[in-house]
């Protein structure tokens, strides 16, 4: 911990960022969905802490359940294409020949297509849900062909000699793979997966703001920036900045802890003592 | 060498190829009838088929597509259904100003990129290097379009400042216009600059401690010298993949950054015609990003011989 503050920090947010996304509706002062015609776009104060949107809605309330959605979205998306990744990443770098051919060939028609522009076309082909944005957003990696970084650690694991000893005692391929090459790529899975999950609460945001995240009227960091109180914003600033600062926050803090992890678990960072 | 780059460029063809059908066939999947969208809804049954006739929809799909296929081919772009003016034009016309983002974008997050990264890996471990360093992780971390909402709010309530409205070509007023594109092109390469930065950061590192630089620098060349010729040069396969990438990025984030300055270029083209089904405006606008994309991925490739010339001898 001592070693690590910006890494510390950045666990310490994440952990509350989660009990937030769990238990947020037992703290919220408002319901975050009731309009209430009496206190449209009041500034922030002792009873609304993060002031009123243009329906009189509470702010806070609404980032506090906007937790939620990308805490949930995020860690289920990052879940799910960790999985396919590592999958397709030792598959390729175990086997190589053509199940490597065929994924890296995947891999480069799927990279003829910016990110966000992909998400814009999966998005707007779908309805507007929560599913869509599960799809959309795991999609791009379960069709990348897999992880370049665990395809380069598994083609490097299988060379060494604790393999050539397991398959000189008969080990199968699938128990190869199990025991000895997966949990050897485990500390990159989880560094790439950390970091993983500030991108995908930012593309998440960046579509909310667009106005293809999920539909209204449902708390959403980056869906609260957009549409109708995009006209409020000089009026009413703290409309644009509590949302924005939570997706800064959120992302802030998987990258730190990102970061920490990768110096802790990176046997070749360790050894360089920086 | 040549071989190389003639096999990588005639892969392009039937990538280019995969990406027109799939985006071709995905946008037909779409909610929403495009002869709704124009006609409104009550609209008879033969207006909407003579409406499908006209635009060409009555046709079987894959004959659809060779159709535009074969008209694409032949330069014809063809035309908006929304508001019937030919995309070829539209583009063209749009083109500067996106062109002019993505050009002072990157200028921004090579020269901050870059210069950061040396500086931080050059004085590593020292305030300076965990000044930067933090600085990046907060580059990374916020979104560039809320940075932008951002940056337009806060002039325009403390000093009722905001940038000119309406494009203003570079040639007419240069000043105006950079008022218009720096914002967007700085809140852009916030990101894709931090990036860079700890990219060059920790291949400079990994170069420094490499026995050549022992050898430069104990046969009395200038620190200068040493880290420009030797260190920074040697850098720079790994920083060219990651600015390569960082380009198609940008291209994405143009789509958003064009939204928040209303800025009319090809993003925000992109964005409008994907939300109001005009088909084939989207397909020409995917079909356009996906060639720029696997041009710059072959031209980084290429690239790589320059600054490495092992590669040219394989």
């Amino acid at each position: 911990m001592r070693r690590q503050p910006l890494g510390a920090f950045g666990l310490v947010v994440v952990v509350v960022l989660i009990a937030v996304a769990i238990f947020g509706s037992w703290v919220i002062p408002y319901n975050p969905i009731s309009a209430d015609p009496s206190a449209i776009r009041e500034s922030p104060s002792i009873h609304h802490f993060f002031g009123t949107d243009q329906m009189g809605r509470d702010v806070f309330s609404r980032v506090v359940m906007g937790a939620r959605l990308s805490v949930g979205v995020s860690f289920t998306v990052v879940a799910i294409s960790a999985a396919i990744s590592t999958v397709l990443g030792i598959i390729a770098g175990y086997y190589q020949r053509w199940p490597d051919y065929l994924l890296q060939r995947m891999g480069e028609f799927f990279s003829a297509f910016p990110p966000l522009v992909f998400l814009l076309l999966v998005v707007s082909v779908l309805h507007p849900s929560v599913k869509t944005l599960l799809i959309a957003l795991t999609l791009p990696v379960a069709l990348a062909g897999g992880s370049r970084v665990i395809r380069g650690a598994a083609i490097s694991i299988k060379q060494s000699q604790y393999i050539e000893a397991a398959r000189s005692v008969g080990a199968s391929d699938a128990r190869i793979i199990f025991f000895h090459i997966l949990p050897n790529v485990m500390p990159l899975v989880i560094v790439g997966a950390t970091t993983g999950l500030g991108s995908v609460i930012l593309a998440l945001a960046a579509l909310g703001y667009l106005g293809l995240g999920v539909p209204p009227p449902t708390p959403d960091w980056g869906g609260d920036l957009s549409g109708q109180a995009r006209t409020y914003f000089r009026s009413a600033p703290w409309l644009a900045i509590f949302p924005g600062l939570a997706i800064g926050l959120t992302v802030l803090s998987f990258n730190l802890l990102g970061d920490s992890l990768r110096d802790l678990l990176d046997p070749r960072l360790r050894s360089r003592g920086g | 060498m040549q071989g190389y780059i003639i096999r990588r460029a005639g892969f392009l063809v039937p990538v280019l190829l995969a990406v027109s059908i799939a985006v071709f066939f995905a946008l037909r999947f779409m909610p929403g009838d495009i002869t709704v969208i124009l006609l409104g809804p009550d609209a008879s049954a033969q207006q909407v088929a003579e409406l499908r006739a006209d635009l060409g929809l009555d046709k079987p799909m894959p004959v659809q597509y060779l159709n535009w296929m074969g008209d694409v081919l032949r330069g014809d772009l063809g035309e908006s259904y929304v508001l019937g003016n030919s995309v070829g034009d539209e583009i063209l016309h749009r083109l500067p100003i996106t062109l002019e983002i993505l050009v002072l974008t990157l200028f921004f997050t090579t020269a901050l990129g870059i210069s950061f990264g040396v500086i931080s890996a050059f004085f590593q471990n020292s305030p300076l290097d965990y000044v930067v360093r933090v600085t990046s992780v907060f580059g990374l971390s916020l979104p560039g379009w809320w940075l932008g909402i951002m940056i337009l709010l806060i002039p325009s309530i403390w000093w009722s400042y905001s940038p000119p409205i309406g494009y203003v070509p570079i040639k007419d007023d240069i000043l105006a216009n950079l008022r218009q594109f720096v914002p967007p092109a700085l809140v852009l390469a916030a990101g894709s600059s931090a990036v860079l930065m700890r990219l060059t950061r920790a291949a400079l590192l990994d170069v420094l401690r490499q026995d050549y630089i022992r050898t430069a620098r104990s046969k009395g060349l200038r620190e200068s010298t040493v880290i420009i010729r030797h260190a920074v040069k040697n850098a720079m396969i790994p920083i060219i993949t990651v600015l390569g990438g960082q380009m198609i990025i940008l291209f994405g984030g143009a789509v958003i950054i064009e939204q928040v300055f209303s800025l009319e270029g090809l993003g925000r083209y992109m964005y409008t015609s994907i939300v109001q089904r005009d088909f084939p405006v989207v397909q020409v606008l995917a079909l356009y990003t996906a060639v720029i994309v696997v041009v710059m991925n072959l031209l980084v490739d290429i690239s790589y011989a320059w600054f490495d010339p092992r590669v040219r001898y394989r």
